[in-house]
């Protein structure tokens, strides 16, 4: 009886000694497997399509915690079965303190295999991020607050949502009229629509950006900010994503009942892979233990009138 | 109202306040605003050459791979600055009478027709994270604290400034802020700001 007490005791504390570990543990290695489908294989939705655009997003990622490096995990996992070669972040790269050595935990040791596999990172930035990090080489912003690049036929613009000012405005405008992309991917900090509880839609900005991303044929808008994962049912013709939980995590805060929610997960951290390819964007979002939360096809909208005829002039 | 005309409308109530209002005199006020934000403009300018002469000498990191390279150039800019501004302190940029001038402008902007979207956006930007700050000129803004982002319908109401200034809201003060330098240039205490009450 003594001995069988004692056996429990033993037992009951080596339980309790590992729950404690793994919950205060916040060192660099991931301890979860990247997980796959029952014959080991990752569950893959894009088509794998030859001469395709293919990148991964992630929002809201900077915390330097667990939750962020076993995303990173499985983002490797993903990098070797999709190939894709560079990833947009949606802000927020950064939380607190700007040390070098903030730098090295919550961006260059979570990223490392990604980086040393010649992943390019596209950042913009988020509330929580120091302008200065627009001269951090890895995040490919060249000195600038807001930027643009392309690849192939699809043309990024990457905003600052925090300081939308008049010359700012003007820019996005001349950009995306002078701009002959068949695709183009609007991305920045702070969500248009959202169903977040915590923050939801910036309607002021919409009320800027709308306008201007209708009559100019922006494809996709991208965001952050709010710390949930959520795909919208076309609004004017866009196709809206929130992504702001590669590290953050508001457990639980989407809204119920949303008329213009198409998907919407808010119980784990994720990353998204898309591809594109011609006039389709295939996208799958992947949750940190490697469970497809949300996946699909997008077909590329006709441009309106007033980008058709830019086109024309441009040829 | 497009946004190509308030920027043009703008440029000219704060630029050409001769050309923007006729000589005779019929609108005092607006005349008076109008010298007031040409006044701000020239103080404005005049930092700004403080900035570009403390930036002789330094290379801005363009693109750098070493994270610690980054806050050495603010923290560079920013001693040059304050050797070049010692006696700067609040009031220097915006005057009582600037104060007053940006008090209506945020009240216009807040009453009129896209208010109510200015503050929700404004709540949008985590106000409470920041609220109790207050800062001083010529100091260094906070590392680790997040910087309120500025709703864009009020942005465009307020007078255009240089690429490397902005203005921002902490708390219950409204800052210039050199970005380069990560400085405070000057303050506004207890600004009204689009925080719902």
């Amino acid at each position: 009886m003594i001995r069988r007490a004692l056996i429990l005791v033993v037992v009951v504390i080596g339980i309790g000694t590992f729950v404690l570990h793994r919950a205060v543990d916040t060192t660099h290695a991931s301890t979860l497997a990247v997980s796959a489908t029952a014959d080991g294989r990752l569950d893959v939705k894009l088509p794998l399509d030859q001469k395709s655009v293919r990148f991964a997003v992630i929002g809201d990622n900077g915390t330097g915690e667990k939750p962020e490096y076993e995303i990173a995990d499985e983002m490797e996992a993903y990098r070797k079965a999709v190939n894709y070669d560079f990833v947009l972040m949606m802000g927020d790269n950064i939380y607190g303190r700007h040390r070098a050595s903030d730098f090295e935990r919550k961006f260059e040791t979570p990223y490392k295999p990604l980086l040393d596999a010649g992943v390019k990172f596209y950042a913009c930035l988020g509330n929580h991020d120091d302008a200065g990090e627009t001269f951090y080489k890895p995040f490919n912003m060249n000195g600038q607050r807001y930027y643009s690049f392309k690849k192939s036929d699809v043309q990024f613009f990457a905003l600052d949502s925090n300081y939308m000012d008049a010359t700012q405005l003007d820019w996005i405008q001349q950009q995306l009229s002078s701009s002959n992309a068949k695709w183009k991917i609007a991305y920045f900090h702070h969500p248009l629509y959202s169903d977040g509880r915590f923050h939801g839609p910036d309607v002021d900005l919409r009320n800027q950006l709308m306008p201007i991303f209708e009559k100019n044929g922006v494809n996709v808008v991208m965001s952050g900010h709010e710390h949930i994962y959520e795909r919208f049912k076309p609004e004017g013709g866009i196709y809206f994503f929130v992504l702001g939980n590669s590290g953050e995590l508001r457990y639980g805060n989407l809204r119920k009942g949303s008329t213009i929610m198409a998907s919407g997960f808010d119980t784990d951290r994720t990353f998204m892979v898309v591809e594109i390819s011609g006039d389709k964007l295939y996208f799958q979002t992947i949750s940190r233990t490697g469970q497809t939360v949300d996946s699909g096809v997008l077909q590329r909208q006709p441009k309106p009138q007033a980008a058709q005829t830019a086109d024309q002039q441009a040829h | 109202m497009s946004l190509r005309k308030r920027i043009i409308e703008t440029a000219l109530l704060f630029l050409s306040p001769s050309l923007a209002f006729p000589q005779n005199n019929s609108n005092p006020g607006v005349n008076r605003d109008a010298a007031i934000g040409s006044d701000f403009e020239q103080r404005v300018a005049s930092y700004m050459k403080i900035h570009q002469h403390a930036q002789n000498g330094l290379t801005a990191p363009k693109k750098t791979e070493s994270a610690e390279k980054i806050p050495e150039y603010q923290h560079q800019l920013a001693a040059k600055i304050r050797e070049l501004r010692p006696q700067a302190q609040q009031g220097d940029v915006f005057t009582p009478e600037t104060v007053g001038l940006f008090e209506r402008l945020i009240a216009s902007a807040l009453n009129g027709q896209d208010g109510e979207k200015i503050r929700k956006s404004y709540e949008h930007a985590e106000p409470a994270a920041i609220r109790g700050i207050r800062l001083e000129v010529n100091q260094t803004y906070p590392d680790g604290v997040p910087l309120q982002s500025m709703p864009p319908s009020l942005l465009l109401n307020l007078p255009a400034l240089p690429k490397d200034l902005e203005y921002h809201f902490v708390g219950r003060e409204l800052v210039l802020l050199d970005v380069p330098a990560n400085l405070i240039v000057d303050v506004i205490p207890d600004v009204t700001t689009p925080e719902k009450k």
